[in-house]
């Protein structure tokens, strides 16, 4: 059985705008999902659903073999399982110094003294947030509080790791820093679940894609699969990874898997 | 940006306890408020400001720290010194206009000197507490001291969400004002009324994520934070306290 099982999932907000049609979804553990689609096509709702914070109004929801009863007591265990990293870091850190909103989630995990101090150290140093422990939030600049939220969810220990627009608003290096988390993460064996509009990154960095469209998933796959189909794209509203669009206009025999083996050919 | 971030320099005595400073506050407050002659606030003032430069506070930021208050102060003590009334009263000067005398007296100015003192050596005392210890020390010394969570997880939430929303209201001013919203009397009542309904919107859908980013962090109601305070030493309160006792004393004389 797959890490993540989701089936038949519903949800409909109070104003009745049903965000996640009849959703069929199964992640394995340690797999790089992408999930994409229009801005307002369920991504956020599908991760609110996964991370417990939203119940679906129908369906099942499976993690580790354990089914989601969805109960406030089921959310208390389930934030050290599935951590969510939400789009807007500036939500997220609340806490007085940048140190004091990392350790909130460690706590809250039952960690203290020797433990909670290890824990500490391994996500600043994976975030490189050491040099940023006694500063207040406000006085990071963007990256650094993008940082911060990933190393305040990363403090809790989940299994697995969903991030809203990682890259929204970074500037390149940020960006590089964060991919090189998430890659330090896949190490780690963490299972990763990322919602994104960036696609060139989706076609290089995936296992797994999920296209979705109006509460609904139009296709899963990998990635170099789905994304040659262009009625699937047209349908999604993305556009072509430049990859795959520069392999067709110079009618390439192999299709490279990124933009450096691109250009080795 | 915050008072105590911008002059963060004195903040560098991170190496002294949250409860030290708080000890050397109290002893100037009371210092200041106890004190029946102008003698103490003069040297709290004195002291603190001496302090101050020495940790690399320049004579211009002290005084444009100290301005606001001090506007406020010396309206408040020209009301105490200043006396209007029909009939004539010994003054040490006094004009006349129409019917009524103003002027001030020996006692009215004794009294205006002596609660400006104290009110001056009060809020030197909040300085140095403002400007030596960041907002973490703050709360520390805030749980130390019992106080509701409730009010500690108000003043902690209240410090980092009102700098979004200062900004997030800065953004909407500039934003409002290049398109010519401030042009008239009207429509800038009408701008600012729809700034702020804005702020009132946006603080709503900003709670209502923070809250849910607290749910997905294990919050169940109670905010704990790593303590990163060491112990107190009990011998580093042996001089705030044989200061506070020595203020105390020299205030009560009749100088």
């Amino acid at each position: 059985m797959a890490y993540i099982e989701l089936e038949n999932i519903s949800f409909e907000y109070p104003n009745q705008t049903l965000a996640l049609n009849q959703i069929n979804l199964s992640v394995e553990k340690g797999q790089k999902l992408a999930v994409v689609g229009e801005n307002g096509s369920g991504k956020s709702s599908l991760f609110l659903c996964l991370c417990g914070i939203h119940y679906p109004q129908s369906g099942r929801y499976i993690l580790d073999g354990e089914v989601q009863k969805c109960k406030r007591k089921d959310r208390n265990k389930l934030f050290t399982k599935v951590g969510y990293v939400f789009q807007d870091p500036e939500v997220q850190l609340f806490a007085s110094t940048v140190e004091k909103d990392i350790s909130f989630g460690a706590i809250n995990a039952g960690m203290k003294g020797e433990a909670l101090e290890l824990c500490m150290n391994e996500v600043m140093a994976m975030t490189q947030t050491r040099e940023l422990k006694n500063k207040p939030p406000h006085q990071l600049s963007y990256g650094q509080k993008k940082r911060v939220a990933i190393a305040g969810v990363l403090a809790c220990k989940p299994e697995v790791l969903l991030l809203d627009e990682p890259f929204a608003w970074l500037d390149a290096q940020q960006k590089k820093n964060t991919i090189q988390i998430l890659d330090d993460l896949h190490q780690q064996e963490k299972t990763l679940v990322i919602s994104t509009h960036d696609i060139n990154f989706v076609y290089e960095w995936a296992d797994k894609l999920v296209v979705m469209k109006e509460g609904q998933i139009l296709a899963t796959g990998h990635p170099h699969e789905l994304l040659k189909d262009e009625d699937l794209i047209e349908r999604a509203g993305l556009e072509m990874p430049l990859v795959l669009q520069l392999t067709k206009k110079l009618s390439l025999d192999s299709t490279p898997e990124s933009m450096a083996a691109f250009l080795k050919v | 940006m915050f008072i105590s971030e911008k002059y963060n320099l004195l903040q560098a005595k991170s190496t002294w306890h949250p409860f030290e400073k708080l000890t050397f506050f109290v002893a100037f407050l009371l210092g200041s408020l106890l004190t029946h002659n102008s003698v103490v606030p003069f040297l709290i003032l004195v002291g603190i400001s001496v302090f101050f430069f020495i940790q690399g506070l320049t004579l211009k930021d002290l005084l444009q720290i100290a301005a606001l208050p001090m506007s406020f102060m010396l309206l408040a003590i020209f009301s105490i010194i200043c006396i209007i009334s029909r009939e004539n009263f010994e003054a040490i000067y006094l004009i006349k206009l129409g019917s009524y005398y103003i002027g001030f007296s020996d006692l009215s100015l004794d009294k205006g000197i002596h609660i400006m003192g104290k009110a001056m050596g009060a809020m030197f005392a909040f300085y140095f507490l403002i400007l030596t210890c960041p907002i973490d020390e703050i709360e520390y010394l805030l749980r130390k001291m019992k106080l509701p969570d409730l009010l500690i997880e108000l003043f902690v939430l209240s410090f980092r969400f009102i700098t979004i929303l200062l900004s997030f209201s800065r953004q909407c001013y500039l934003s409002q004002k290049k398109r010519m919203a401030y042009l008239s009397f009207g429509s800038s009542v009408r701008a600012l009324g729809m700034l702020v309904s804005s702020v009132l919107i946006k603080s709503l859908i900003h709670a209502d994520f923070s809250h849910q980013a607290l749910l997905n962090r294990g919050y169940k109601g109670e905010m704990k934070f790593l303590d990163t305070h060491g112990s107190l030493q009990v011998k580093r309160l042996i001089f705030p306290t044989i200061l506070m006792i020595g203020l105390i004393a020299l205030g009560q004389l009749k100088l």
